[in-house]
């Protein structure tokens, strides 16, 4: 579904933050807020809801980890046991590492790759970014969230927090 | 609360009731009672205990100048309001070097390598007596501590006084760095000459590490307890935020991943090669009662913190944190346990009044010294703006 989004423009690190707040209390609905460099506690002051992305990291861990260990255990102890220094076939404090490595491996890929597909980018996908906000610029994307709200409105909101450039666009 | 009694109670120093003064007091005394008893009817097992109180009782000193220095080296602004708590933990590095002085009078209740006799018929130890001798081990002790009092006082001194934002960090930059290295040196030597040297023949590179980690666990945990205790009390309710109690328990849970990372490349590396001159350190540790410990320590301060601490609720709660922290507290007595009471005490597990006697009446004290620092100045440094977030 279509529907109309005002992409406001900022300079100043204050003036965002302002207007964040201001039409957070009007009950707008922020679709994002884009910056150069990461703005502390700007996440809380958003009202973004919390990650659920360590869920999948969890998983991820915890499978890797087992993965790991499993497979060891396997190829040195029951498919092919070899002795190594005198040491049992079945030695966890060997096995350690290497199940470590799993861990952080398969944890770290599938947060990557959810955090892809949840955020619907991939390969080739024709960016969407606003110009300037890589550089020195900040930006403010508002939506409407209920028919009630008049959207009007938010092109005076955005000029009076100081917003550069204000415009007008159909999103997701 | 009206603005005007928040920001008194904000300069409000701790009030340190007479009964838990007294409380602390007489902790450390029977402690300190059960150890000049011990040292006539059981001098092993209590001056291991008293070895064990030390280690712990200079470690938590250690890190309050710790702490502070990496505060002002990081430059980490959300910690600047907390420093009361190192700073107050500093003033109990004049005690420590007292309960050094004493540790000297234990060496041959302790150290092997302090027996001219047992020396003369051990080529290694011969080998190692230019170094691991009482005169040697003294001189240095008193080196360690006035290095440590030098310059963590100052750090200390230098963060109480200073008043406004702009200053505090330039002025205690260079100190921070130069202690910051100064300890690596010192504690490095001290952990050598306290504790590994009760294995003579053993030696490690991780372990001065190790302990070290320790250090940082028990040290941290202990402000924890202390923060969250001081932020129900009142004064520190709108310093101690949810957000900074997650933030202590995320250092707690990298502290104690570091810790146990150290602890695992300790024991690989030496399971692994099983040399001999190397494996005799677990190989008194793995026997009979002792082998229960071994994972008991990994449990304890690795394991459960790790799980515990991972879930954002549990470290958003006073309560929990708290919990953890106390188990983190007793994980690092176990941990000195393991690492002192098996060369001092033998073969046989040995856990009573003697060993614990002097390590609560160590801890009482230290208390007793932290809490009394804490009710001398204001618990909120002056230098912190009204409003309790910054942005």
């Amino acid at each position: 579904m279509k529907r109309l989004a005002y992409i406001g423009v900022f300079e100043h690190e204050a003036d965002l933050l302002q207007a964040i707040r201001e039409s957070r209390e009007l009950g707008l609905e922020i679709v994002d807020a884009h910056s150069p460099y990461p703005i502390h506690g700007i996440d809380e002051l958003m009202g973004i809801r919390r990650s659920r992305l360590t869920i999948v990291c969890f998983c991820g861990c915890l499978t890797g980890l087992i993965i790991g260990l499993w497979f060891q255990y396997w190829s040195s102890a029951t498919d092919w046991p070899l002795n190594i220094g005198g040491k049992p076939f079945d030695s966890l404090p060997a096995f350690i590492p290497v199940g470590f490595e799993m861990t952080v491996l398969l944890g770290g890929l599938s947060t990557a790759l959810f955090l892809f597909i949840r955020s619907k980018l991939w390969p080739g996908k024709k960016s969407r970014a606003i110009g300037g906000v890589t550089d020195e610029r900040f930006a403010l994307v508002i939506a409407r969230k209920d028919a009630n709200l008049a959207m009007a409105e938010v092109p005076e909101l955005l000029h009076r927090h100081g917003a550069v450039d204000v415009r007008q666009e159909l999103g997701q | 609360m009206s603005t005007e009694a928040a920001s008194f109670a904000r300069r409000a120093p701790y009030q340190f009731s007479s009964k838990l003064s007294s409380g602390l007091l007489t902790t450390a005394g029977f402690g300190g009672l059960i150890f000049l008893i011990g040292t006539m009817v059981a001098p092993d097992r209590v001056w291991c205990g008293y070895l064990m109180g030390f280690t712990y009782f200079v470690g938590l000193a250690l890190a309050g100048p710790l702490f502070l220095s990496v505060i002002y080296l990081s430059g980490a602004r959300w910690a600047q309001p907390l420093r009361r708590i190192p700073e107050a933990m500093t003033t109990a590095l004049p005690v420590a070097l007292v309960l050094g002085l004493g540790l000297i009078m234990g060496t041959h209740a302790l150290y092997e390598w302090s027996h001219p006799q047992v020396v003369e018929s051990d080529a290694l130890l011969v080998h190692k007596a230019p170094y691991l001798n009482v005169i040697g081990f003294s001189v240095r002790l008193v080196t360690y501590f006035s290095i440590w009092i030098w310059i963590g006082y100052k750090v200390a001194a230098r963060s109480k006084a200073t008043a406004d934002q702009t200053e505090w960090r330039r002025r205690n930059m260079t100190l921070s760095a130069l202690f910051m290295a100064m300890l690596a040196i010192t504690f490095s030597l001290a952990s050598v000459d306290w504790v590994q040297s009760l294995d003579p023949h053993w030696f490690s590179t991780m372990f001065a590490l190790r302990t070290l980690a320790g250090v940082g666990c028990s040290g941290l945990a202990l402000c924890t307890i202390v923060l969250v205790g001081l932020r129900n009390k009142g004064p520190l309710r709108t310093i101690v935020t949810r957000d900074v109690m997650d933030d202590l328990g995320k250092i707690m849970l990298a502290l104690s991943l570091f810790w146990a990372y150290i602890w695992y490349c300790e024991y690989m590396i030496i399971w692994y090669t099983d040399i001999p001159e190397e494996t005799g350190y677990y190989l008194l540790r793995e026997q009979g009662d002792w082998a229960t410990l071994l994972p008991v320590n990994l449990i304890i301060n690795f394991a459960l913190p790790f799980l515990a601490l991972m879930l954002r609720s549990w470290r958003r709660s006073g309560v929990v944190l708290t919990r953890i922290a106390v188990l983190m507290l007793f994980g690092h007595a176990v941990d000195l346990y393991m690492m002192i009471a098996p060369p001092v005490l033998g073969s046989e597990l040995q856990l009573g009044l003697w060993e614990l006697g002097p390590v609560i009446g160590a801890l009482a004290l230290f208390g007793w010294i932290l809490l009394r620092a804490l009710s001398r100045d204001a618990l909120v440094p002056t230098d912190v703006p009204g409003e309790a977030a910054p942005y």
